[in-house]
């Protein structure tokens, strides 16, 4: 299946700033830029739009022509590492030990023991027990320049490519022009201001559950924020509401997870992955991220 | 079954500096191509058909440089004013090469049908930053047709001021032309056969050598920035060209006087004679505002230079933008000019001769009008396609005061009426 890249992107005015928009990595892709150049902002927009199509490009696992398909199809052989995807996986290995197992981009084999589409699930012990000799980094190899991963398993950026294309983004153009920017695709936004640059973006947090739908606005100057869940993703068992967040040791959806959780800290992917370890304690997700000390809003 | 909690510890700083790293490291270059191209036809009614082709590209580089190439091929062909009054009679004019004739109808202006002409010009250029505030620009250029050569070098600097709210610049170019008309460039005033009987009457001579021309340009600007939706710019420009200025393809019609027996019928044709120097200077000012998502471009530039031309145009140009992505541009520029002090219609046979003299009627009084159109359409994968028309009208004196006898009767300064049709393609990658 090939991603829908139809759409260009759109430059307009609002207020005092350019937006830029596009369509990218699952949904709507947002840059808020503070520049009066119209020819500076058409330039940055087609940077931004690129990078994004090539992080996009790189990392879906929806593709048949890049990295993620060649490790995925290897069969056992070892395959080949540019820079950047040894760097991505080195730090999907960190957060694995740093996580006690419980981040693992080996994990999506799960998925298709599970649908999480609001029906009555009567999960079949047997799969699950297989597909979980198919997963744990643990049984990975990986070097410098390449990778080598058991015949069947297989792995996906799912839980990170989004965050970080939006830290890449936002650091390019901020790094190539010095302008405020901010960079939100689906949710998922950073800020990078400068010391000197005037006002704040204002951010407003989703929450279903509210007559206007938000939970209130936050102010970012430099900061990102990113939310893990997704309230219309759950499947029930035996009447218990699971949301689509999967334990790699167990293969079950995680219990007792709040519905969301957005997490406030310094760049994309970290905030990233610090929401989906929080949804991953379940019921103690608030007092891991209390001893986290970051800002966060649980949404349960 | 129980799920199996991870042992909740702090690790937001040990996740931090990984995502450091992970980021930090092997920075993105940023770099990026655009292509552009488009394919113009351009006709006047009547007279010149040309078509233009155009590739350029431009890679942005790492660090704010930008690298850029541009080609373009023009092709022309149709009939051009000679210079020359319309008669009673019909007239004819020897060929530009020497070799051959063409002739017009009575009562019509004088146009050379043998005009066709192909050009080649590349342009480079390549702009460096030098600080976070300054960025030098230089490029090159050449041009190439069957009879004329232009070779040019640039030089720019621009330095942002006032936290990036005021950009000044400035640039300078120098250019040297190479002409060589065909059958060489006639000496100013110098008599063409009316026929080509007449030959040997034929004082065209020039020694079929080369002439070259010089010009310096300067060009001083300042961007200012007044609020988060306006944007001015000022230009100042000064031109200095020496060498051949000549049209050398241009006649003056040598007419009888007004106690002739035929008053006004031209007695023969003599070439054009322009001065070797030529300081033109411009200021130029330039309104920019953005409303809701639209933009709204005013400009207005006055222009003189020491043969007493003086124009002034104003272009208004709107940009509508659609939800999506789409957009729809008008734009209408109004242009006057008042002659050179040497141009004349003609000239009387046995009056003394000024010291210079050219009847192109682009250097007369004319006022001129631009109405254009331009659509934009997205094509997805960062590309672009615009497909605009323009038609251009340019009115002149048609009877002047000094003209007598025949020459009253006749349009000595045709209207011109041009369509323009340009289909133009960008894309990123």
């Amino acid at each position: 299946m090939i991603s829908k890249l139809e759409s260009t992107y759109r430059l307009f005015r609002r207020e005092d700033f350019w937006v830029i928009e596009f369509t990218a990595m699952g949904g709507p892709c947002e840059i808020l830029l503070k520049s009066d150049c119209q020819s500076e902002a058409e330039r940055l927009a087609s940077l931004a739009f690129l990078e994004t199509l090539r992080i996009e490009q790189k990392y879906s696992r929806y593709r048949d022509d890049n990295i993620v398909h060649r490790i995925n199809n290897a069969h056992g052989r070892s395959v080949a590492l540019d820079s950047e995807t040894s760097r991505l996986l080195e730090y999907a290995g960190h957060c694995f030990k740093l996580s006690e197992g419980l981040f693992d981009i080996t994990s999506g084999v799960l998925r298709r023991a599970w649908k999480f589409q609001g029906q009555e699930t009567v999960p079949d012990a047997e799969k699950i027990r297989s597909l979980l000799e198919l997963v744990g980094w643990g049984k990975v190899e990986l070097k410098e320049q390449s990778f080598r991963m058991p015949e069947n398993m297989e792995i996906d950026f799912g839980g990170l490519g989004k965050e970080y294309a939006v830290d890449k983004v936002a650091e390019m153009v901020f790094r190539d022009s010095g302008f405020p920017v901010m960079v939100n695709f689906g949710g998922d936004i950073r800020a990078l201001s400068g010391k000197k640059n005037g006002s704040p973006w204002l951010i407003g947090i989703e929450n279903p559950h509210s007559e206007n739908g938000t939970a209130g606005t936050i102010e970012l100057k430099d900061g990102a924020v990113a939310t893990s869940g997704d309230s219309r993703r759950y499947c029930l068992v035996a009447g218990e509401r699971l949301g689509h967040i999967l334990n790699p040791h167990t293969g079950w959806p995680v219990r007792q997870a709040p519905q969301s959780v957005t997490v406030i800290a310094e760049r994309c992917t970290e905030a990233g992955l610090l929401a989906t370890l929080a949804m991953l304690q379940g019921r103690d997700a608030e007092s891991f991220l209390a001893l986290q000390g970051v800002t966060y809003h649980c949404i349960r | 079954m129980r799920v199996q909690l991870g042992k909740v510890r702090p690790i937001a700083g040990a996740v931090a500096a990984l995502t450091a790293t992970l980021l930090g490291s092997g920075a993105s270059a940023g770099e990026f191509g655009k292509l552009e191209s488009s394919l113009l036809l351009y006709s006047e009614t009547d007279r010149v058909q040309a078509a233009e082709g155009l590739v350029s590209f431009n890679k942005y580089l790492a660090g704010g440089r930008i690298l850029g190439a541009k080609l373009t091929l023009d092709g022309l062909t149709g009939a051009s004013p000679n210079g020359a009054t319309p008669s009673r009679r019909i007239q004819t004019f020897t060929s530009p090469s020497g070799n051959g004739s063409y002739s017009v109808a009575p009562g019509t202006t004088p146009l050379d049908n043998t005009f066709r002409d192909n050009r080649i010009a590349l342009d480079v250029s390549f702009s460096q930053p030098l600080d976070r505030l300054t960025t030098l620009v230089l490029g090159g250029h050449y041009s190439g047709e069957q009879d004329y050569t232009s070779l040019a070098i640039s030089g720019g600097i621009t330095r942002d001021l006032n936290k990036k709210n005021t950009t000044l610049g400035i640039s300078g170019s120098y250019a040297h032309d190479l002409s060589s008309p065909m059958g060489g460039a006639p000496i100013p005033f110098s008599t063409m056969a009316a026929s080509e009987e007449d030959e040997d009457n034929d004082e065209h001579g020039g020694d079929g050598s080369s002439e070259t021309k010089n010009t310096f340009d300067v060009i001083l600007g300042v961007t200012q920035v007044f609020d988060r939706r306006t944007i001015v710019r000022f230009n100042y420009s000064f031109s200095h060209a020496s060498g051949y200025l000549n049209d050398p393809y241009k006649l003056i019609s040598l007419v009888q006087d007004e106690n002739s027996t035929d008053p006004g019928e031209p007695a023969g044709y003599i070439y054009e004679g322009r001065p070797g120097t030529r300081n033109k200077q411009a200021l130029f000012g330039k309104f920019r505002r953005y409303l809701s998502g639209n933009t709204l471009d005013l400009s207005y530039r006055y222009f003189w230079d020491d043969w007493k031309i003086h124009s002034h145009t104003v272009e208004i140009f709107y940009r509508w933008q659609f939800d999506d992505n789409r957009a729809l541009q008008p734009h209408i520029r109004w242009y006057r000019q008042s002659r050179a002090d040497f141009y004349r219609q003609f000239l009387v046979q046995g009056t003394s001769l000024p010291t210079y003299a050219s009847a192109d009627y682009r250097l007369g009084d004319f006022d001129a009008l631009t109405l254009g159109l331009q659509y934009f359409l997205p094509l997805g994968l960062g590309s672009r396609l615009s497909l605009g028309a323009e038609y251009y009208t340019q009115i002149g004196d048609r009877s002047p005061p000094q003209a007598f006898g025949s020459l009253r009767e006749f349009d000595l300064y045709p209207d011109l009426k041009s369509f323009i049709i340009k289909l133009g393609f960008e894309r990123d990658f």
